[in-house]
């Protein structure tokens, strides 16, 4: 039992760290006091305490963070299946991520974590394991492009076949010991590129990274950034617009992309112009069309709107077409993250989550119930417009990728599911499969500044994954993960899930 | 219109003499606006539920226990008091399972 003293002036109280098993994907944990009463709720974004304690935060979220380390070391050594030698899976189905069809019935082999050779050339290596693919699809390990990682994500990404992800706003410190884990192997997780989070001080800033008070200080900050090897900067709603294009140039200095939400008061376009090399969320995009110039999107606004307004936008308007063509042009990066907004627009109170009723029986009974719940009130009045608009999203999508605007796929929701569900959408798009699984794939491993690995050739990094089905005929294959491979060591999905509450969906 | 961060909750919960859940009230709306109703009542022996999302009752038995479906952090004080009455430190959750629909 983990107990700790906490002290407010010359109040002293004694308190102990739980875990609740059951409610989500691993422990739950809370601070409670002597009688059992709440006493803190420990999380790198915000936390909770009694008035006047909020003190106490770090040291037991410290505590906390070590005894959710120790628990998430445990799951590695149960669940990770070392790879010595050279591993020669057979008798697969490869989709390499550079051509648009798979290369049928073939064979690979892999050593100390580089493809070392593929097809007719396998025959004649010395395997120390053999793996049979049984007819399976094996392709470059997924990439979520936006994400906030914790170190109890990791496990969820590998059994769900993401084997890289970016995230996009984190504290510093501890998604560098999230990183440390996962490389060295003692906890199971994705390899991470780091966006660096800028926002400015204001009623509404979100409350991690970074905060700005002048300009000046933001522009420190994103040095700050450079100087700890972060490969972007994303910077929020806060943001006075005229700090954008010096923001952008120092960004650009340091060889790093800008990307973000677009700031309040400012259009889409201008942030293109400014400097903006990718913008997070399709609604952003929409909003340089509704947005007027008292609406503040620091706000829920930001999604209202669009809930209100984007199924009667003309697509084919020369408005819209226009601002295409710029994207197009300064090849500005999308990140839909249309998940969110998809299940945001339909998902009536009572009815399940559209976005993960497909996986809802598989999942703890109280994540579960979570999908009844509504996040906006739909009602008779609104139901058919909200509608529009979800499918006005998806149209949206879909010009960008007929325009040759570059696409990221990334979840900012639960972890992996989020991502297979963000997949569906691009499909449902009319984005041909081959394409969607290379914008979660090469794509995304070119973007992020990353070129061996994201494919699979000859020398390229082995972060692969096996699949229960063929996702170029059906995308929703892209779920049934029966196995990962990253780094040195093999990662049966079913052994992972089942460590976390979650029932199977293939066997290996 | 609603502004700001975070959704708005008021919750009241009534208890018997021995810290069971008699009744736990919600109201409010989530962040994005969703209304918040919610009532559970325990009448009789029996546990009755309604929120915007289900309704259900059936009978109290130990070691069962209803989460609110839009409940504060609060609720994990209770989870942990009513697991700490259990003699195996373990409870059922009331659960409806969910309909999967394609």
């Amino acid at each position: 039992m983990l107990t700790t003293e906490v002290t407010k002036a010359q109040e002293k109280r004694n308190v102990k760290l739980l875990a609740l098993n059951g409610l989500g994907f691993g422990p739950s944990f809370l601070w409670v006091d002597e009688n059992h009463q709440l006493f803190a709720l420990a999380y790198s974004w915000m936390g909770l305490t009694p008035e006047g304690w909020g003190n106490s935060l770090k040291k037991l979220q410290a505590l906390q963070d070590k005894a959710e380390f120790e628990f998430n070391k445990q799951l590695a050594t149960k669940n990770s299946i070392a790879l010595n030698g050279v591993t020669v899976i057979n008798n697969v189905d490869i989709f390499t991520a550079k051509d648009n069809q798979l290369i049928k019935n073939t064979s690979i082999a892999i050593e100390n974590g580089k493809i070392l050779a593929i097809g007719k050339k396998v025959k004649s290596i010395k395997a120390d394991k053999v793996i049979d693919g049984k007819g399976r699809t094996l392709m470059p390990g997924l990439w979520d492009m936006h994400a906030h990682i914790q170190m109890g994500d990791g496990l969820l990404n590998i059994a769900n076949g993401v084997t890289s992800v970016r995230d996009l706003a984190n504290d510093h410190a501890q998604l560098m010991q999230t990183i440390e884990v996962f490389n060295s192997g003692e906890v199971i997780g994705p390899s991470i590129y780091r966006g660096g989070f800028i926002d400015q001080k204001s009623p509404f800033s979100a409350p991690t990274g970074k905060l700005a008070e002048t300009l000046e200080e933001a522009l420190k900050y994103v040095d700050w950034y450079a100087e700890r090897g972060y490969q972007q900067i994303k910077i929020y709603s806060s943001i006075t617009p005229e700090w954008v294009k010096p923001i952008a140039e120092r960004v650009h200095q340091h060889g790093m992309r800008l990307s973000g939400h677009i700031p309040s008061y400012m259009t889409a376009e201008k942030a293109v112009k400014d400097g903006f090399d990718e913008i997070q969320h399709i609604n952003m995009v929409f909003l340089n069309f509704l947005a007027g110039p008292k609406d503040d999107t620091r706000t829920p606004v930001r999604f209202k709107l669009v809930a209100e307004e984007a199924g009667s936008l003309d697509l084919n308007s020369k408005a819209v077409n226009d601002f295409i063509e710029l994207l197009k042009k300064r090849k500005t990066v999308v990140d839909p993250t249309v998940t969110i907004f998809h299940s945001m627009f339909l998902n009536k109170a009572g009815e399940l989550d559209p976005g993960y009723a497909m996986i809802a029986d598989h999942l703890p009974a109280n994540v579960a119930r979570g999908f009844l719940a509504a996040e906006m009130e739909i009602t008779a009045d609104n139901e058919q417009r909200y509608a529009d608009s979800a499918n006005a999203l998806l149209m949206m999508i879909k010009k960008l990728y007929d325009a040759g605007v570059p696409l990221v796929a990334g979840t900012d929701a639960i972890v992996g599911f989020t991502l297979h569900r963000e997949l569906e959408l691009y499909a449902k798009a009319g984005i041909p499969n081959y394409d969607v699984l290379k914008i979660a794939t090469i794509n995304s491993a070119r973007i992020a500044g990353q070129k061996d690995v994201g494919t699979i050739e000859e020398g390229m990094i082995a972060d692969l994954i096996l699949l229960d089905g063929n996702p170029l005929e059906d995308i929703s294959h892209i779920r049934s993960v029966a196995m990962t491979i990253k780094g040195n060591n093999l990662y049966r999905s079913d052994q992972l899930f089942e460590s976390i509450g979650i029932k199977p969906f293939v066997r290996f | 219109m609603i502004g700001g961060r975070g959704p708005k909750v008021q919750e009241l919960i009534t208890f018997d003499d021995e810290n069971n859940i008699l009744s736990q009230v919600l109201t409010g709306h989530s962040y994005m606006g969703a209304k918040i109703d919610e009532t559970y009542r325990v009448y009789q022996n029996q546990s009755i539920w309604e929120n915007t999302q289900e309704s259900g009752k059936r009978m109290v038995k130990p070691d069962q226990f209803y989460i609110a479906a839009d409940g504060t952090p609060y609720t994990l004080e209770l989870i942990v008091k009513a697991i700490d009455r259990t003699k195996n430190k373990k409870l059922e959750l009331y659960r409806l399972a969910p309909q999967v629909t394609k």
